[in-house]
């Protein structure tokens, strides 16, 4: 199933202004519709990832099938682009860095590689940073249209499972559907940990979360469902990436609370994920299995099981 | 009118003294406020800029810095509000002030507060060093001013 006749909202809006000055000059002519990374490290050209593969910028502000000749990035223009996605304030976003990434507006997360800082055990800051990776966040309305009625019908909402692997469209899948079943009446929180859903900047979201989904943000989502279950009595609460212990117990506590939950998980497909020892007894809370991949583009959906159907 | 412009500029240099001290009083306390924003508060360095210079007028330098970092990017524009607004300083001390162009805002909490305390101490070094000058040589100026003016003055008549 090919997501098609969607509506494309601002996919890169504002991201020229997170590059660094030496290469936006380059940059204002190239067609980014449809780019899902652009890739900066030292020394290597600035790399454009499309769902068809990888295009590098070229001096002449095309984007070129091959990387010889391709604009290079250096190490100050990494430091400028890190000095622009923080705010000058690296400080301020270190709690973000120490995970290895940056969300800056437009929902448009940075990811960084670098020199780790490790303190007892725990990665705490990311320095001699050598290669930026922008992912470009697009908010396609339409992505649940083919999924919305199995997940709800009327008011009822099926506690979802969706599977996809990195970059096959899940994050963009779950904010439809968040608002989807917002503009529907259903009061709907969004434990939103590394602000990729909801990408809150100042108090608002750039993406249309419709008429009343709650957001927490950049709390740990175990406790973040925990908080919105207590404080805000969603009906449904969506979150991102779920996988760990903590986590597993924050659904278990959810679901006999009698709230919904609609969250994904990285995998291939049911089987796949049920073959992990740590995720089994997780799989047996949800009524709904929904599989992502790329194979007709991002957001193809290519599964849709109901729990009997998987057996668990 | 010799007289008036000697003693004028014997005052005018006693008083950069005595600016100079103040001046890196004023730095000591202005970074010791900042420290406070990014250590307890995590504010975005360019907030915590224009919070310093309201909280305690640092001339105009916090704020000017706060207003030119998005054109120029932070590093420069700390070192041309250095360069506009602390004159008062000398190239020593003002040297120490820019040590910071390249650090702030750029490592963790704990990189910013070494880095600011560094500075810190260089700057109260150099305001003992200022305050100490100012007390030896501050009324020589002011009064030395006035004694070449008359005694040029005595020298022509």
């Amino acid at each position: 199933m090919y997501i098609a006749n969607n509506t494309l909202v601002h996919p890169y809006a504002g991201i020229l202004e997170y590059m660094p000055s030496a290469l936006r000059r380059y940059m204002y002519n190239i067609n980014l519709d449809g780019a899902r990374e652009i890739h900066l490290q030292a020394g290597k050209p600035v790399t454009v990832y499309y769902n068809g593969g990888a295009r590098y910028l070229t001096p002449e502000g095309r984007l070129a099938d091959k990387y010889t000749g391709g604009v290079r990035v250096t190490g100050s223009d990494i430091r400028e682009a890190l000095e622009i996605a923080a705010r000058s304030s690296l400080y301020s976003v270190s709690d973000e860095v120490s995970e290895g990434y940056i969300t800056i507006s437009g929902g448009h997360r940075i990811g960084i590689c670098g020199q780790g800082v490790v303190k007892d055990g725990k990665n705490t800051f990311i320095k001699e940073v050598s290669a930026l990776n922008y992912r470009l966040a697009s908010e396609i309305k339409g992505t649940a249209d083919k999924v919305i009625e199995r997940i709800c019908s009327g008011t009822e909402v099926k506690n979802t499972l969706i599977i996809s692997p990195p970059g096959a469209g899940k994050t963009t899948m779950l904010r439809d559907i968040v608002r989807c079943l917002s503009y529907r009446g259903i009061r709907v929180s969004v434990a939103d940990e590394r602000q990729e859903i909801a990408a809150m900047r100042d108090g608002h979201s750039p993406f249309d979360l419709g008429v009343g989904a709650d957001v927490l943000s950049g709390v740990p989502k175990a406790q973040a469902m925990i908080m919105l279950l207590r404080a805000m009595s969603p009906e449904v609460i969506v979150t991102d990436e779920i996988g760990g212990e903590q986590d597993i117990e924050a659904v278990t506590k959810i679901i006999n609370c009698g709230a919904k939950i609609i969250t994904t998980i990285h995998g291939f497909n049911v089987e796949q994920v049920s073959r992990r020892s740590d995720l089994c007894n997780l799989l047996e809370f949800f009524d709904l299995f929904i599989t992502l991949s790329s194979k007709n583009g991002v957001g193809t959906v290519t599964e849709i099981l109901k729990r009997e159907e998987v057996g668990i | 009118m010799i007289g008036a412009v000697c003693a004028y500029m014997g005052i005018m240099r006693s008083n950069e003294m005595k600016n100079r001290c103040v001046m890196l009083e004023r730095l000591i306390s202005a970074f010791e406020m900042l420290e406070t924003e990014i250590r307890f508060n995590r504010t975005e360095i360019k907030k915590a800029f224009l919070n310093t210079e309201k909280a305690l007028p640092m001339y105009g330098f916090l704020k000017t810095a706060a207003e030119n970092m998005d054109k120029l990017g932070i590093k420069k524009a700390w070192e041309n509000a250095a360069d506009k607004c602390l004159r008062s300083l000398s190239d020593v001390d003002r040297n120490a002030v820019k040590i910071l162009s390249s650090k702030l805002g750029m490592t963790d909490a704990e990189g910013q507060i070494k880095q600011l305390e560094y500075v810190k101490n260089i700057l109260k070094h150099q305001a003992g060093e200022a305050e100490k000058e100012y007390k030896r040589l501050g009324r020589l100026y002011r009064s030395g001013g006035v004694l070449a003016g008359a005694f040029i003055v005595l020298v022509l008549l």
